[in-house]
């Protein structure tokens, strides 16, 4: 199998291997064979009389584990904690920036502001936190209180779930018990739950776990509520991305992981440290570069280059030219600091997520702007110890249309009809100028090739005339391969499709069409796509599970997406995922997920690791919502 | 004379089989006495998969087939590998090629390991520290190998080859005769007899 069809990432490989480097492909390799109990969701460690495994064949091994449990329960409450894992890891990213917006109300963070009023005011409205005669910290903090209470236990549904979704949805959450009492609490729940001799019918434990995703919903439509009042609602902005982005005559610092908390400063403090760089005989000072989503998120809002993506991280190490990665949460592997003979200062930052063998420097947001200076002078001492003969960068760039946020798909649907901005978009739909509308999500994952399945499926949908909007390390892979830029509409999409971008890049100025994929920002952004959904169901009056909208993961890797197509399918949405999860050694598991799920919420899950065939179903299942509504 | 042999379709690749191997080849032979032994227990049973890195990955547990002739029998410039036969405890009788308790010691010199053409031959550490050649015994302190007793899918079947063959010959005919109808997989018919 090929390792990936990236240029930048096939020429670092090839550098590893003729350095005898080893990265995680190579991992990888060394798993092989891993073992099949794991694979298929088989293997119970959740007490100490475990590990409990089900024979997949049902041949001679046990067909219940010690307690008692079955192969449905013990793949449902694996299944269950994963997604307790995505959504814990995103509640986290969320109820950081609560924090980090507390302590600006209450004047303990100089290095930060409300820098989209507009927004902020929006968000306030929108929860019911009345405005009148209040200050903007009493504002900040009242916002920031609101939102930590999301996380602990209330009568009342959680507000950023009841005030982003539609009634119908609401309705039906309500209905099938799903509304979360609070978003840690879905976590607590699952874990409980999942705990020996509780939760002991898979289908109920299910409902559990998308109840838990729901929350994860809830936790990420904050996060990114607030990451935009800090730090501005991205804007339609041009950028690079692939490794060459790295520059040989410059510190090069990238700032990898999820949260934008710390690299928000580190951007600020870049061009004020530059001199330092120039003198340390970097004479383009600091080039900044992002990996991962924290790339993303400073790509879409400042237009820092995304270097490359998650799975990818050790290559950047392998330039030679990486003379720090800043790393603050999520997706940082822990071979960084051990990728042999480069001399790249990986730093931690975070007291939740120490690496051993890297630097740490603690941040904490009071004094954001001398922590990121003193990051970026050990960059810049890390720097004077780079060996040019180890460099070599791949001569691979690619420009990037980022920042298309909701508000900014909105302001450019707005050029069109300024009085109603979302009509010419279901006008396209209707028409069948727009078939439809995919969300593009997830990860890298090693087992299959990187970037293969994104690329491939995304020529085959834009050329069904279907938008694609895209997160998270699938903006990353098409910014890394020329798809979020004009031509690759021109080449690649389907006529109706080319005609509506072209339509709205002429109106905005780009003298062309709009990229093939709309940047609608990091993983954690994926309610910005959401909530456009929402919008639009709600301005025709149905609901999100009736929509021509898609949402597909094709190379899945980490619990968070699970969580994240969890929360797709309970709003209703087909959700395709490209890598099998472990839940194979459950039919019952299985058909729930892929077919009850329908019944029960309108989403369900496709699973489909072949890019031709799952097109074809992401098709099927939207045609079939045309023809529901009658278009 | 009994073998092990491997149904690859019941190899989930788990890889228990070489720990419980692993296991059995070390001085304590439990699990936590051998990981704090200072010299770590070798596996004589090693999973292989042929992988396309994605959806059908094909796992087998693979161990020495004890071949006759055997090759590896034949480099032995030694003699130390050599085919035993004895009747030993437990009534088993074990008929394995190995070079414990050869004409003359291991000498390491590896000329089994290119031989074997399954690369079931490690030059590796003994529980003793030295350095020789490690392959399957068919354990000879057990009356079922450890990797036999250890598989939780059945996936190792420790039987003479007329025996295996004659499971083979059973699932076949019911295949050839289009008894699918019996059960899902044939192989559950065969267990149940």
């Amino acid at each position: 199998m090929e390792r990936s069809i990236s240029l930048d990432s096939i020429y670092l490989l090839d550098k590893a291997k003729a350095e005898g480097i080893n990265t995680v492909w190579d991992r990888f390799e060394a798993q092989l064979p891993q073992c099949g109990f794991g694979e298929t969701g088989l293997c119970c460690r959740h007490c100490l009389q475990g590990p409990c495994r089900i024979d997949p064949f049902g041949v001679t091994g046990p067909k219940f584990g010690i307690c008692g449990a079955n192969a449905d329960v013990i793949v449902a409450r694996g299944l269950a904690r994963s997604i307790a894992g995505g959504t814990a890891s995103h509640s986290a990213h969320a109820k950081h920036l609560a924090h980090t917006m507390l302590k600006f109300s209450r004047g303990q963070a100089p290095d930060y502001a409300i820098q989209d009023e507009g927004k902020f005011f929006a968000v306030l409205d929108r929860v019911g936190i009345e405005r009148d005669g209040k200050s903007t910290p009493e504002l900040a903090g009242e916002l920031a209180q609101l939102a930590l209470d999301e996380f602990s236990e209330r009568e009342e549904p959680p507000v950023w779930l009841k005030t982003t979704v539609t009634e119908g949805r609401m309705a039906v959450f309500e209905k099938l018990g799903l509304v979360p009492a609070g978003l840690d609490s879905g976590v607590a729940e699952v874990m409980h739950r999942t705990t020996n001799g509780v939760d002991a019918d898979a289908v109920n434990i299910l409902l559990g776990a998308i109840k838990c995703a729901i929350g994860d919903y809830t936790g990420m439509f904050l996060a990114t509520d607030l990451s935009d009042i800090l730090f501005g609602t991205p804007k339609p902005v041009m950028a690079q991305a692939n490794l060459g982005t790295l520059k040989e005559n410059a510190v090069n610092v990238a700032v990898h992981g999820h949260n934008p908390v710390l690299s928000e400063v580190i951007v600020a403090q870049a061009e004020i440290l530059k001199e330092e760089a120039v003198a340390a005989g970097a004479p383009e000072g600091i080039n900044l570069v992002g990996i991962c989503c924290t790339g993303l998120e400073v790509m879409m809002r400042h237009g820092i280059p995304s270097a490359t993506n998650s799975l990818s991280q050790e290559l950047a190490i392998i330039t030679g030219a990486l003379d720090a990665a800043v790393v603050d949460y999520q997706c940082i592997m822990p071979s960084l600091p051990f990728v042999d003979g480069y001399h790249t200062e990986i730093i931690t930052t975070m007291p939740i997520a120490k690496i051993t063998g890297a630097t740490h420097i603690e941040f904490k947001e009071e004094q954001a702007g001398e922590t990121a200076r003193e990051i970026l002078g050990l960059a810049i001492e890390a720097f004077k110890r780079r060996d040019p003969a180890k460099v070599s960068i791949p001569p691979v760039v690619n420009d990037a249309l980022a920042g298309l946020s909701a508000e900014s798909i909105l302001q450019v649907l707005a050029l069109l009809n300024p009085d109603d901005p979302l009509q010419p978009l279901i006008d396209n739909i209707v028409n069948g100028n727009i078939f439809g509308i995919c969300l593009f999500a997830g990860c890298n994952d090693v087992k299959i090739t990187q970037d293969k399945m994104f690329v491939d499926l995304i020529k085959e949908l834009a050329a069904a005339n279907i938008l694609i909007l895209c997160t998270g390390c699938a903006a990353g892979s098409f910014a890394r391969h020329g798809l979020l830029t004009p031509a690759a509409t021109e080449e690649f999409a389907g006529p109706g499709l080319k005609a509506v971008l072209t339509a709205l890049g002429e109106a905005a100025g780009l003298g062309g069409p709009l990229p093939l994929a709309l940047h609608t920002g990091s993983c954690v952004d994926n309610t910005r796509a959401a909530s456009i959904a929402t919008a639009v169901a709600n301005k025709l009056g149905v609901d999100t599970s009736q929509l021509p909208v898609v949402a597909t993961a094709p190379e899945a890797a980490m619990e968070k997406a699970v969580s994240i197509g969890t929360w797709a399918v309970a709003m209703g949405l087909p959700t395709h995922v490209g890598v099998v999860p472990p839940v194979t050694g459950s039919p019952l598991v299985v058909k729930v997920l892929t077919e009850t799920a329908k019944d029960l919420l309108g989403g369900y899950f496709i699973v489909e690791p072949d890019a031709k065939a799952a097109a074809s179903k992401l098709v099927e299942a939207i045609k079939e919502r045309r023809q529901g509504l009658g278009i | 004379m009994k073998r092990l042999f491997v149904l690859p379709e019941l190899c989930t690749g788990c890889k228990t089989c070489e720990i419980a191997c692993a296991v059995e080849h070390s001085q304590s032979k439990t699990l936590l006495g051998a990981m704090l032994e200072p010299i770590p227990p070798h596996t004589r049973i090693y999973v292989e998969a042929v992988s396309n890195g994605h959806f059908d990955t094909q796992k087998m547990a693979m161990t020495c087939r004890h071949c006759d002739p055997a090759p590896c029998i034949a480099a032995c410039i030694p003699q130390a590998m050599h085919r035993s036969a004895d009747d030993i405890v437990n009534g088993t009788t074990i008929d394995a090629v190995t070079n414990v308790g050869g004409k003359n010691a291991c000498i390491a010199c590896g000329m089994c390991v290119m031989m074997c053409p399954f690369g079931m031959i490690a030059r590796a550490a003994a529980p003793d520290g030295k350095v020789m050649a490690l392959k399957c015994d068919l354990c000879p302190d057990r009356a079922v190998p450890a990797c036999v007793e250890a598989c939780p899918t059945g996936a190792i079947v420790y039987a003479t080859g007329d025996e295996f063959a004659h499971q083979s010959r059973s699932r076949a005919s019911v295949l050839l005769s289009g008894a699918k109808v019996l059960g899902e997989s044939t192989l559950v018919q065969e267990v149940e007899e």
